[in-house]
């Protein structure tokens, strides 16, 4: 990978970044362009330090490794106080009440959805990111997939409950 | 509650997943990349390598101040902060810094706040840029001065209003004289730059040359370029290089030493001392009409005044010790004793007189000659109602023989002063 950078940087960057902007974006409360800023710190530092890496691990989960150092850096710096509970409070609530919106830009929260979609099933996840991310009506979702619109309403009624326990599990 | 839910996941989805990452955002994110992955620039050695150059240009795109202090570009804060933040990417930094540079001192306060921005970038370009904006404020009366002075060159080679070119130079450039004036009749770029003038690289063998370095920097900076002792173009410097237009553009150039210039970074400044009597009689003299827009334009002196040698007719007063003059009364403070500082232009040049005013030496009369200095007095006060020009004749010859003496007092002066200037007015 090392030398795949150093030959193809175009191909390697466009293959590595998305991957360790969404590292970072799940474990930090920042906005996506200073996201963005930590994880140009993170390849700017390994592409400096090229020369350490040696090879004994992927070169990806070595910037992931900078990449931990850099969110801690940024974690250090902010001082902040953990939300960890009331994140659990406002999950334990996520039927009742509407998830306060300070909230929703913690890092806790992003890490919960996080670890929560990657464990969801594929088939869940899939309605769930059609419906709440594409935006579509229950009826397009149906006729993309090519099921019909009651199945979907019942998947749908699903996904949101395991993805609801999910949440309420540690990462 | 389904609602509840269904908000809420919708919530939690849109917000706490990232963003989808478009082919444009790579391509943005990459081309930031390959910026920061090239060397870090060196406390901003990309910008102060333009800097000299862009200085130049940006000073000389900035409309001529109607004072000595320099009006802001207008920007808002916002506006600025996001040029700093743009500071921090290759793409975007030098359109940033040059816009900064021209924004000039309202820039500098954030830019200095900005040498604790989280990004180790704007950090190092923001401090690179604040200095390029200190200096720009610095050099900028000066360049304003080398700009008016130049104008008035120009304008009289396009009339060709001169029999004596290097005189008309000399007296374009006055009060700040140049003490040597090369004029070269064409253009030639070689790979030596020589002007005959000291403390310059010579090469007999390629006189007259330009580097294309130097021609690039004319073509770029309105045809003016100060250029340091070894040939390069730098931001500010005793020897000054500028084009003479022809039909076509520039076809000749001018190289001249002003031995002030170098240093005076604030401003030129010349030195004047004068005497309580000449100041107070100048001040009180019907000389000084007030301009629109602020400021005094002198009227025409008289050729044997003491300041006519320093004065002009058709100079304008700007301020004196910082305070803008807008009547004639206002420049009643510089003939008190002590020193002043009067900011003005000359055909649109602007310098600073350092002007001191002085006091004659006290004296003890003696018993003798007190008798004669107090009937002197007399007789001019005498005088006066019936034939002033005698008065003044008096007058004069009192302070030329006791104005350094006890019976001088500053009430007598203020009076004598007064009725000096009335006469003075009478016969204009």
């Amino acid at each position: 990978m090392l030398h795949a950078v150093d030959a193809d940087l175009q191909s390697s960057f466009r293959d590595i970044y998305p991957r360790i902007f969404r590292f970072v974006f799940s474990r930090t409360g920042l906005d996506p362009a200073d996201v963005d800023d930590l994880v140009q710190e993170t390849l700017a530092h390994g592409w400096q330090r090229r020369r350490e890496f040696l090879e004994q691990a992927s070169f990806e989960t070595w910037l992931l490794s900078i990449a931990r150092h850099k969110i801690a850096d940024y974690w250090r710096s902010r001082r902040t106080r953990s939300r960890a509970a009331d994140v659990a409070v406002a999950i334990d609530r996520l039927a009742q009440a509407p998830v306060p919106e300070d909230l929703l830009r913690t890092a806790e929260m992003r890490e919960r959805v996080d670890s929560a979609l990657r464990r969801l099933d594929d088939d869940y996840a899939r309605v769930l990111t059609l419906r709440y991310l594409d935006d579509l009506p229950v009826k397009a979702i149906a006729e993309r997939l090519g099921e019909t619109e009651s199945a979907i309403e019942s998947r749908l009624t699903r996904a949101r409950d395991a993805f609801r326990n999910l949440l309420g599990e540690p990462p | 509650m389904t609602t509840i839910l269904d908000d809420n996941c919708r919530r939690l989805l849109r917000t706490c997943t990232p963003p989808r990452l478009t082919e444009a955002d790579l391509d943005r994110a990459l081309a930031r990349f390959e910026g920061r992955r090239r060397p870090a620039p060196a406390h901003g050695r990309v910008v102060a390598a333009a800097a000299a150059v862009l200085l130049i240009a940006v000073l000389l795109v900035w409309p001529s101040p109607p004072t000595p202090t320099i009006p802001a570009t207008q920007a808002t804060p916002d506006d600025i902060a996001q040029l700093i933040k743009d500071l921090g990417a290759p793409e975007t930094r030098e359109k940033a810094a040059a816009r900064l540079i021209a924004i000039g001192p309202p820039a500098l306060a954030p830019l200095e706040r900005a040498l604790y921005h989280e990004d180790p970038e704007i950090r190092v370009q923001s401090q690179a840029v604040a200095k390029i904006v200190r200096r720009g404020h610095e050099i900028r009366p000066t360049v304003d001065f080398v700009l008016a002075a130049i104008k008035i060159v120009r304008t009289r080679w396009s009339a060709r209003d001169f029999t004596d070119f290097d005189k008309a130079v000399v007296e374009a450039f006055h009060p700040e004289v140049p003490d040597q004036v090369r004029y070269v009749p064409r253009r030639t770029i070689e790979e030596f730059f020589d002007t005959q003038l000291p403390g310059v690289k010579m090469v007999p063998a390629k006189k007259d040359a330009l580097t294309p370095a130097l021609v690039a920097a004319l073509e770029k900076n309105d045809g003016l370029v100060f250029v340091g002792r070894g040939g390069a173009p730098v931001d500010l410097s005793e020897i000054v290089l500028f084009t003479l237009p022809d039909k076509v553009g520039w076809s000749a150039y001018v190289v001249l030493h002003v031995g002030g210039i170098e240093t005076a970074v604030e401003g030129l400044r010349y030195q004047h001392a004068s005497s309580e009597e000449d100041l107070g009689l100048f001040v009180r003299l019907p000389l000084f009409t007030p301009r629109e827009g602020g400021g005094l334009t002198v009227g025409a002196l008289d050729p044997k005044s003491p300041l006519a040698a320093f004065f002009r007719k058709g100079d304008l007063l700007r301020t004196l010790d910082d305070k803008p003059l807008a009547a004639p009364k206002d420049l009643a403070p510089m003939a008190e004793r002590g020193y002043h500082t009067l900011a003005m232009e000359r055909q649109g040049k602007p310098f600073l007189i350092e002007m001191r005013c002085a006091a004659r030496v006290l004296l003890k009369l003696s018993p003798k000659a007190e008798p004669e200095a107090q009937r002197l007095l007399e007789l001019a006060d005498q005088t006066w109602p019936t034939n002033p020009d005698r008065a003044l004749e008096l007058y004069t010859d009192f302070i030329a023989r006791f104005g350094g003496s006890e019976l001088y007092t500053k009430e007598r002066r203020a009076q004598i002063l007064d009725r000096m200037a009335e006469a003075m007015s009478r016969k204009r």
